[in-house]
């Protein structure tokens, strides 16, 4: 079976997560998939690298540019605060996220600015060695206490407090 | 006591207010004075345990309790040895199953912070439906570094035995600070008001930040020494004591760990000799959640045990009927 090429459409209406670190994109990616949509039907999400960022070589204290990576979800808004783009943050503080209607941005924000007070995640783990969240498997609950960047949590069961450091 | 139906876990010392507490403390007197009249008072119950980590007086206390108020009390294990634990199930399906054979309450022991919580939280939904599911709570028996909210409400009963009051105690804190979930009794009693406190420690077993907060915030005066010779100095001055002994089995198990066991060990014991050479408060007690460990005594020689100082085998038997009442107002509110 050959590869197939799904022409991608132009975006009448979507989000676009851009200058984002490329090595986050697969975690960016996983969390938007691994998420229920409205009525089941997951969007067409796409990634791209290799583009050049001025933003991206800011944030990481260079001059100049750095590959940047892009996320695109068609057809589909995120509210602000919701458990997805809270964990958004929680990965890619920096990455900037477009509400695109109409072809056009209607709204621009960073990541971190759009992190809720309380995010259930499987992508953030307790920095607590000893909390039980990391020794079963099931979702974890996080308190919201900082937006930083980068965002600062304090779990839920066992209330230690802790940087979000992305690795 | 517990308001809320739908909420009757008991997770953490913090979640009671003084009015809960002081409740529970006096209706934990009239039980013990009438004990035949509760007698079948939970009868249909069904109590079960699951201590992921070893326990003797808590695992004890807690069946005692619920099969003399008539509940079953059998389901359960004190340690996760032989269990389905050890071949790596979760504690999760642990407890799902044991709400599957009809328990009312589990009772849970773990040395994982927030497990007893974390247990609450899952069996309150069937995973089957997505539906809220209120049929089980959860009783924390001792998890992590941090609670045991059933040591400090017992803790409190037994002071106001003593006592006769929870306010205006003065009392000295000494031996493990930082890992001795005991010693955090220091909260709920701040709550009662002029609460005096000194604490006694290793500096590497210095209370932990959250409880100094705490006190300040709650305007408790309290000092913090690290010098063992000035306990003959302290002891006059205090109602009580109340130690807690090097918790080696929660330490990291690294060579720093390990380095801070043989550091730590025979820092500052209470001995007869020095009791003799005080002279304490009228009503003085030394209290201390057990056991005493005679090949590392780290708090208290056992020859206490024989004086009218030992506070804590009173505070150890209480348990038994704090616990009776706890589970009493759990079924009844």
């Amino acid at each position: 079976m050959g590869n197939e090429y799904i022409p991608l459409p132009d975006m009448e209406m979507g989000m676009n997560f851009d200058h984002a670190y490329p090595d986050r994109l697969g975690s960016i990616c996983n969390v938007l998939v691994n998420r229920t949509w409205v009525n089941g039907n997951t969007p067409i999400i796409t990634q791209a690298v290799g583009f050049q960022s001025s933003k991206v070589a800011k944030r990481r204290g260079r001059e100049g540019k750095l590959p940047k990576g892009v996320v695109k979800i068609y057809g589909m808004h995120l509210e602000e605060a919701s458990d997805v783009l809270t964990e958004i943050a929680a990965i890619d503080p920096g990455c900037t996220v477009n509400w695109i209607f109409n072809r056009s941005v209607i709204k621009k924000k960073r990541a971190f600015e759009c992190a809720g007070d309380y995010v259930e995640s499987d992508a953030i783990n307790c920095e607590n060695s000893d909390c039980i969240t990391n020794h079963e498997e099931g979702r974890k609950k996080y308190h919201i206490v900082s937006k930083g960047p980068p965002l600062t949590a304090r779990c839920h069961y066992c209330e230690r407090e802790f940087e979000i450091v992305y690795r | 006591m517990f308001g809320d139906r739908n909420n009757r876990h008991v997770i953490s010392i913090n979640d009671f207010s003084k009015d809960a507490l002081l409740e529970l403390i006096s209706f934990t007197s009239v039980m013990k004075s009438n004990p035949e009249v509760y007698r079948d008072s939970l009868v249909g119950w069904k109590a079960a345990e699951m201590f992921i980590s070893n326990s003797t007086r808590t695992f004890e206390s807690f069946r005692e309790a619920a099969e003399d108020l008539g509940a079953k009390a059998r389901m359960g294990f004190r340690s996760p040895s032989g269990t389905s634990l050890e071949k790596g199930e979760s504690v999760v399906a642990t407890g799902q199953m044991y709400r599957g054979y009809g328990a009312d309450v589990i009772i849970t022991r773990s040395p994982h912070d927030g497990a007893a919580l974390y247990l609450a939280d899952a069996l309150d939904v069937d995973f089957e439906t997505g539906l809220t599911d209120k049929r089980v709570w959860v009783i924390d028996g001792g998890t992590g570094n941090k609670d045991h909210s059933t040591q400090n409400m017992l803790d409190l009963y037994t002071f106001r035995e003593q006592y006769g009051k929870l306010d205006g105690l003065n009392c000295l804190v000494f031996g493990d600070l930082l890992y001795g979930r005991s010693i955090r009794f220091v909260l709920p009693l701040s709550l009662f008001g002029d609460l005096e406190v000194t604490f006694l420690s290793h500096p590497r077993l210095a209370l932990a930040d959250d409880i100094r907060g705490t006190l300040t915030e709650r305007g408790v005066k309290f000092q913090e020494i690290f010098d063992p010779e000035a306990l003959p100095d302290v002891l006059p001055t205090v109602d009580f004591v109340y130690g807690s002994r090097n918790q080696e089995n929660r330490y990291p198990e690294t060579a720093e760990g390990e380095e801070l066991k043989r550091e730590v060990r025979d820092f500052a014991v209470i001995n007869r000799k020095m009791m003799e050479s005080i002279k304490p408060k009228d009503g003085f007690k030394i209290y201390h959640a057990l056991p005493v460990d005679r090949k590392h005594p780290c708090i208290v020689e056992h020859e206490i045990d024989r004086t009218s100082y030992c506070g804590y085998i009173k505070e150890a038997e209480n348990g038994y009927h704090l616990r009776k009442a706890l589970l009493y107002r759990m079924r009844h509110d």
